[in-house]
């Protein structure tokens, strides 16, 4: 009680020495920001509501960082699924293609991914176009396009956990004047679905691994 | 998966940020060179050298044209005092480097001020390969002191044969142009070259023209050599620390930091996810059992929508609304549905974009109105005053919203139109807000001390009445510091509005910067007012009164001002002095593009001298903001005394450029070579341009790639 009551006191003092304290929302989160950095901070209500009545889940982690982090199904329309986690960065994915990211701080605003879905969903080798939307440093949009060489790197067992998946590994590699990425995805033979990937980003943050939880 | 990953500075392009000199402009160790810096950089340099150190504040106003304020401290140079000495530097680059030819650059150091670094150049730098670059110039004035030839210029007009000596007119006219001097007297050669042999790493050998005199003459200085030899480390990108070996005497250390301002350290943020927009029927499927009817409430049932949010229990449409806009952290002033249209009316105090805050605004709506409802007309609200009205269709956000380029689509399909004059049932909550924190508060230039500051905490408390009727006030109590301790009195012949600044702080304790009442409102279309009364600012008090003229498709305005000033009591508590004046102004407002901003005031200051203030700023989409600003008026330079008229530069950095976290505080200066009498405005806060133009369209459109974020 008292360590709590000194840490309050601490974070007070820190709180006011570098940001001070007010009443408006962006306040509020850089308080957050500074002092619960290394805190297992609170699941927002949203995130814990769905996942209490067992929403369909992924994990997905940054790996530059080598941090997972359980994502739920929060809401779909036509294609398009959106994912949340516990502090609320948000996830979407058409066909288990990720097409864009917020709250991660170098977001893919957008994407255009169906050339690249349709070949690696049915398995088969080819090119396509792929083109993601990035906000710049001064909140312009920038779209970037990239060639893609998709391929098949042949069957892989994926463990789940619960069970073993069969699998066909398929690669896409991309490339355009400045960059150049690789995306792996490992697509359920039985059902067509992709149980799990790795998927690029952007220039900053790198590759987003994702994989299917089954409760 | 807390906070995202920073774009540190190292984007494509940052190891090729320019190295410095020790002017703190792109060059070897004393010498200029051609290359510019990176448009919109900010770089701040430091140089200690023999007895000089150097201070310098150098923008990229464009890709060609820099500017730079220096302020040197010279040990014992006015024997025994110091000599502190402010300049100003402009370069243009003339031709941009190609694989057959240099990059060439025309400068001018010290153009004004004492001209005790007088001296103009032009310069060309060519790259052979990456590792290596080579510069020779030729210069003028204090660049011309060793190995000088006539100026062939002087073939022109026997005018630009010899150049008069550097501020003959003395300290008197300090600050003035010394446009008799430029490109005057012989011209002597420098140069060298540079090796990268990493990208963090580089060695300078440099042949100098400038000889130093006027620190000769006073036995500061003993040059044995013209050459300078010079390296320098990039700790990261943009932060260099040097060490030089120079004139075969001197040791020089260095230090630079170049800010990027089109480069924040997350680029799209790390607030919150917003709403996604949820299929129609499923909205539909939410509302059915809304509260239409107050009967209705009895007979709700708890349902939960499948987003996981608590469906609205007999909520009203304005209370689920409500509801979705706080989870969002913005406000609802007042909301109407007519036929297929809803209005509403906002407040954001959260999103630095006001685009931001209506993108996310218009997801909740999309998730909340009825299903019959076609169009939404968003209302950006400030102190109570209606903005604009953004029209977006329903069915375009549901269209658009995965779409790759949705941000470009939705633009080119949403209105931003004139907000009408219909009065509509003003909000009556009052709201109460506080913000208790630091502050840190620099006064600069003292010749006594050229850096004093006080840094301590202070309590600012707001009650807004209704929107636009506010009532607020802050006190701050210095902890530590030394501002008080200046004792310099002012000398000014003119009324002392300013020059006494440092008797309010060393006559005060606790300070009450401001307490005041404010009153937004819109008298007419178009048109925007203000009241205030008060302690209008720590070192006036009175009445003020505005009225601006603002379009909202346009990209200028128009404003008038009229104060009533009674100079407050030096302890700034609520006694006032005896001097008081009529001040106020007339504006022209004008968004150059680019992110360029014009302003010019003419009118009365508080010295009662008439005169206008001219104003540059150069404003990125992310709210960094770089510019300057000079003041003219009936007062003569040698009234106004030093420095001869009134210039400054401010610079603004929101917080979330730094923290990636939405919120609309942020850091502002304002460096002022002197403070004195002349062309003094009085410091009225919320003037309406900037609260105006935030929900205007420039604006909108200028940060509209966050309407989706």
């Amino acid at each position: 009680m008292r360590a709590r009551l000194l840490a309050r006191g601490a974070a007070f003092i820190l709180c006011l020495a570098l940001i001070g304290c007010g009443t408006t929302a962006g306040e509020r989160a850089i308080y957050d920001q500074v002092l619960r950095r290394n805190a297992t901070p609170q699941p927002a209500a949203q995130f814990t509501a769905l996942n209490q009545r067992g929403a369909e889940a992924i994990v997905i982690s940054v790996e530059a960082r080598d941090m997972a982090t359980l994502f739920v199904r929060q809401s779909a329309r036509d294609s398009a699924v959106h994912w949340i986690s516990p502090d609320l960065i948000g996830v979407t994915t058409q066909q288990g293609f990720v097409t864009s990211t917020r709250g991660l701080g170098a977001d893919l605003m957008s994407a255009e991914t169906t050339p690249s879905a349709k070949l690696v969903l049915a398995r088969r080798a080819g090119r396509a176009e792929r083109h993601h939307g990035y906000l710049d440093g001064n909140e312009q949009i920038e779209i970037r396009s990239f060639i893609c060489d998709i391929s098949r790197r042949g069957p892989r067992q994926v463990d789940l956990g619960a069970r073993n998946v069969a699998t066909e590994l398929m690669q896409e590699s991309c490339i355009n004047p400045s960059f150049q990425f690789e995306n792996l995805y490992w697509v359920a033979t039985e059902t067509g679905e992709i149980i799990q990937s790795r998927q690029w980003i952007s220039e900053a943050l790198g590759p987003l691994a994702l994989r299917k939880i089954i409760r | 998966m807390a906070a995202g990953v920073a774009i540190a500075p190292a984007k494509a392009g940052a190891q090729d940020l320019p190295y410095l000199s020790y002017y703190g402009t792109p060059g070897l160790v004393d010498m200029p060179s051609a290359t510019p810096l990176a448009d919109g950089t900010l770089a701040f340099a430091v140089a200690q050298s023999g007895p000089t150190l150097l201070n310098t504040l150098t923008f990229q106003i464009t890709p060609r044209l820099s500017g730079s304020f220096r302020y040197a401290v010279i040990d014992k140079f006015d024997a025994p005092d110091n000599r502190y000495d402010r300049s100003f530097d402009i370069s243009y680059l003339l031709m941009h480097e190609t694989d057959w030819r240099p990059a060439v650059t025309f400068g001018m150091r010290d153009f004004g001020g004492t001209g005790l670094y007088g001296s103009e150049y032009i310069v060309a730098t060519k790259s052979f390969g990456p590792q290596i670059k080579a510069t020779a110039g030729l210069g003028w004035g204090r660049l011309s002191g060793r190995g000088g030839f006539d100026n062939p210029l002087g073939k022109i007009d026997s005018y630009f044969k010899t150049r008069p000596p550097a501020a003959a007119g003395g300290i008197a006219t300090t600050g003035q142009l010394d446009t008799d001097n430029w490109l005057r007297g012989d011209i002597a050669p420098f140069g060298g070259i540079e090796w990268m042999p990493t990208p963090r790493s580089r060695f300078v050998l440099e042949y100098s023209s400038d000889t130093a005199p006027a620190e000769s003459r006073r036995g500061l200085v003993d040059q044995k050599s013209p050459w300078n030899v010079g390296m320098t480390y990039r700790v990261r990108p943009g932060f260099d620390l040097g060490l030089s070996y120079r004139y075969g005497s001197d040791l020089g250390v260095f230090a630079s930091y170049q800010m990027l301002p089109m480069q924040p350290a997350f680029s799209s943020g790390l607030e919150k996810a917003p709403p996604n927009i949820l299929p129609r029927e499923t909205v539909a499927a939410r509302s059915w059992n809304r509260n239409n009817n107050s009967q209705a409430q009895n007979r709700s049932i708890a349902n939960t929508a499948p987003d996981g949010t608590d469906a609205d229990q007999a909520l009203s449409l304005e209370q689920a609304v409500t509801q979705a806009l706080a989870a969002v952290d913005l406000d609802l002033i007042d909301m109407q549905v007519t036929g297929g249209t809803l209005r509403l009316w906002l407040v954001n105090e959260t999103y630095r974009s006001e685009a931001q805050a209506v993108g996310r605004a218009a997801r909740v709506l999309a998730n909340t109105a009825p299903p019959h409802i076609e169009v939404f007309e968003i209302t950006p609200t400030r102190r109570g005053m209606d903005l604009s009205v953004i029209r977006l269709n329903r069915r375009d956000l549901e269209d658009l919203e995965q779409s790759l380029e949705a941000n470009w689509q939705i633009q080119a399909r949403s209105q931003i139109m004139e907000s009408p004059l219909t009065p509509r049932p003003e909000a009556t909550r009052p709201e109460f807000t506080y913000r208790l924190g630091p502050y840190f508060s620099p006064a600069l230039f003292d010749p006594d001390n050229p850096v004093r500051a006080d840094f301590g905490v202070q309590l600012g408390a707001s009650y807004a009445v209704t929107p636009g009727l506010i009532l607020s006030g802050l006190i701050r109590q210095p902890l530590l510091g030394n501002r008080d301790s200046a004792t310099r009195p002012s000398n000014s012949v003119l009324p002392r509005v300013r020059s006494d600044a440092a008797r309010y702080d060393v006559e005060s304790t606790v300070e009450m910067s401001y307490l005041t009442a404010e009153y937004f409102y819109r008298p007419a279309p178009q048109i925007y007012g203000r009241f205030s009364a008060g302690y209008l600012e720590p070192m006036f008090a009175g009445l003020s009164s505005e009225l601006l003229w603002k379009p909202v498709n346009r990209n200028f305005a128009l404003g008038i001002e009229a104060n009533y000033a009674v100079q407050r009591d030096f302890d700034q508590r609520f006694g006032l002095q005896d001097y008081d004046v009529w001040t106020g102004h007339a504006s022209a407002y004008l968004d150059l593009g680019g992110g360029y901003r014009g302003q010019i005031d003419a009118g009365r200051y508080l010295a009662g001298d008439w005169g206008a203030t001219f104003s540059l700023d150069r404003t990125f989409a992310n709210g960094v903001s770089i510019g300057g600003f000079f003041t003219l008026t009936d007062v003569s330079f040698d009234d106004f005394g030093e420095g001869s008229f009134d210039k400054g530069i401010r610079i603004h950095i929101p917080l979330s450029w730094v923290s990636g976290q939405a919120t609309q505080t942020g850091f502002g200066t304002l460096i002022r070579p002197v403070n004195r009498d002349g062309g003094a405005r009085l410091n009225v806060r919320n003037r309406l341009h900037p609260l105006v133009e935030a929900g205007h369209a420039q604006s909108l459109r200028q940060s509209w790639g966050r309407f989706w974020r």
